[in-house]
């Protein structure tokens, strides 16, 4: 199974600022000089040692996720990250007999579809979407997305076939030998984790979450639902004190996400859903914040924590 | 997890042992709360004896901050080991708690 992370920030798409990008550039040349750099190649070769972070960016798209396994394309959410994984399907999967997408929401607020109108696999007559939400009415809430009024072209006039499936809450669906598994979660007007089992391995994703009452009897549906995930996707949108703060904005932090993964024996965690008024450098405090947290709670356990970056692929 | 729970004059001495986690920090809660509720409104939690607090232990322990400031409270930790303080400061509750070197000086603080 393949992860490949598309969008990867919380609420709303947040491009890199100018400031933010001067302070980068400037940070890279004083390390250069520092590390008494004058030629361009060995300056090249080691801004391609420099992390995303760095060099690059965290990434401002809202949460799309692709996943690969038993020849499926299945992708969670359509933030604005799904623009450009429909760019990489037209380069390398389009094909003139068509193409299934499979395509599941974990809810309908505008970070997690917001990029649909934009995905260009669904205007091909010859590809079929199949849509798949815990949420009653999604075709009409994508209608309405694309109502005139506040956008050009109609759901119906994006030319692929489209179906649409409600899941019943927490149940399992088969997408050829990839079994997935909804479990709702503690959101504002509701949202669905998804866990993905396929030969062996398993992805869970579980964003757009609060978790308030953390006592083991209240969290241990959610942690069966964890249970020896190779890779656990997670809403560390909050710190934990501002979740605390924001009690009802439906989200969690990093620290409950690295409890949960302990108990429940995740081998990888990704921070995911990054709040958008936090740069880099900020978010990846965070990071390393967590990992002192998992280091000082749990010395003996092996779990991997890192964040979620627009392009990362992760092989389970 | 054990609390020994003392209360001299008016201040409740909570000492905390073992780990305050999401299988114990019930425990904690339901001896806090309603103890918060019946109009007591200075505590010294002493944690020479905690282990190690995981953010369910945390999320107990704010809730009874919240509570405890709506009554114009105070909460004071005490005997907090290094690891645990770094928890604190990750958790970015460092604001929230008071942290003092010992019991006296716990005490000497509410008194304030
Ligand atoms: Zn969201
Ligand atoms: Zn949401």
């Amino acid at each position: 199974m393949k992860v490949k992370f598309w969008g990867v920030r919380g609420s709303i798409p947040t491009p890199q600022s100018s400031v933010q990008i001067k302070q980068k550039i400037k940070r890279i040349l004083r390390k250069i000089s520092e590390k008494q750099l004058h030629d361009l190649p060995a300056i090249n070769r080691y801004i391609d040692t420099l992390s995303p972070v760095e060099a690059g960016t965290i990434g401002g798209n809202t949460a799309c996720i692709e996943v690969r396994a038993d020849n499926q394309l299945i992708i969670f959410d359509m933030g604005s990250g799904i623009k450009n994984l429909g760019n990489a399907i037209m380069k390398n999967d389009q094909k003139t007999e068509g193409l299934d997408i499979h395509i599941f929401l974990t809810h309908t607020h505008w970070d997690h579809m917001i990029g649909f109108p934009f995905f260009s696999p669904a205007f091909f007559p010859s590809n079929t979407l199949h849509f798949y939400s815990g949420h009653p009415n999604l075709k009409e809430r994508l209608e309405v997305q694309q109502d005139y009024r506040f956008f050009p072209v109609a759901l119906n006039q994006m030319g692929s076939k489209k179906e649409f499936i409600q899941l019943e809450h927490n149940s399992s669906i088969n997408i050829g030998n990839v079994k997935i598994t909804n479990f709702p979660l503690y959101h504002p007007g509701g949202s669905f984790g998804y866990r993905v089992d396929y030969g062996g391995k398993s992805f869970v994703y579980a964003t757009d979450s609060e978790y308030k009452d953390l006592s083991g009897k209240n969290t241990k549906n959610h942690i069966e639902f964890f249970r020896h995930a190779d890779l656990l996707v997670f809403d560390a949108q909050y710190t934990f004190e501002e979740a605390i703060h924001k009690e009802d904005w439906g989200h969690s932090s990093a620290l409950v996400g690295i409890d949960f993964s302990v108990q429940a024996d995740v081998k990888r965690l990704a921070l995911f859903h990054h709040e958008p008024e936090r740069d880099d450098f900020e978010i990846e405090n965070i990071l390393k914040k967590s990992i002192d947290y998992g280091n000082i709670n749990y010395p003996d356990k092996k779990l991997e924590v890192f964040l979620a970056i627009e392009g990362l692929e992760v092989n389970l | 997890m054990q609390v020994n729970i003392e209360k001299i004059e008016n201040i409740n001495i909570y000492s905390i042992e073992g780990n305050l986690d999401s299988n114990t920090s019930g425990d904690l809660e339901k001896k806090l709360i309603p103890v918060i509720d019946a109009n007591n409104t200075k505590f010294i939690l002493d944690f020479s004896e905690l282990n190690y607090i995981s953010s369910a232990g945390l999320r107990v322990l704010l809730g009874a901050a919240k509570k405890l400031n709506q009554y114009s409270g105070k909460m004071i930790l005490c005997s907090v080991k290094d690891d645990i303080k770094e928890v604190f400061e990750i958790a970015g509750l460092l604001p929230i708690f008071p942290i003092v070197d010992d019991p006296e000086a716990a005490a000497q603080k509410i008194l304030q």
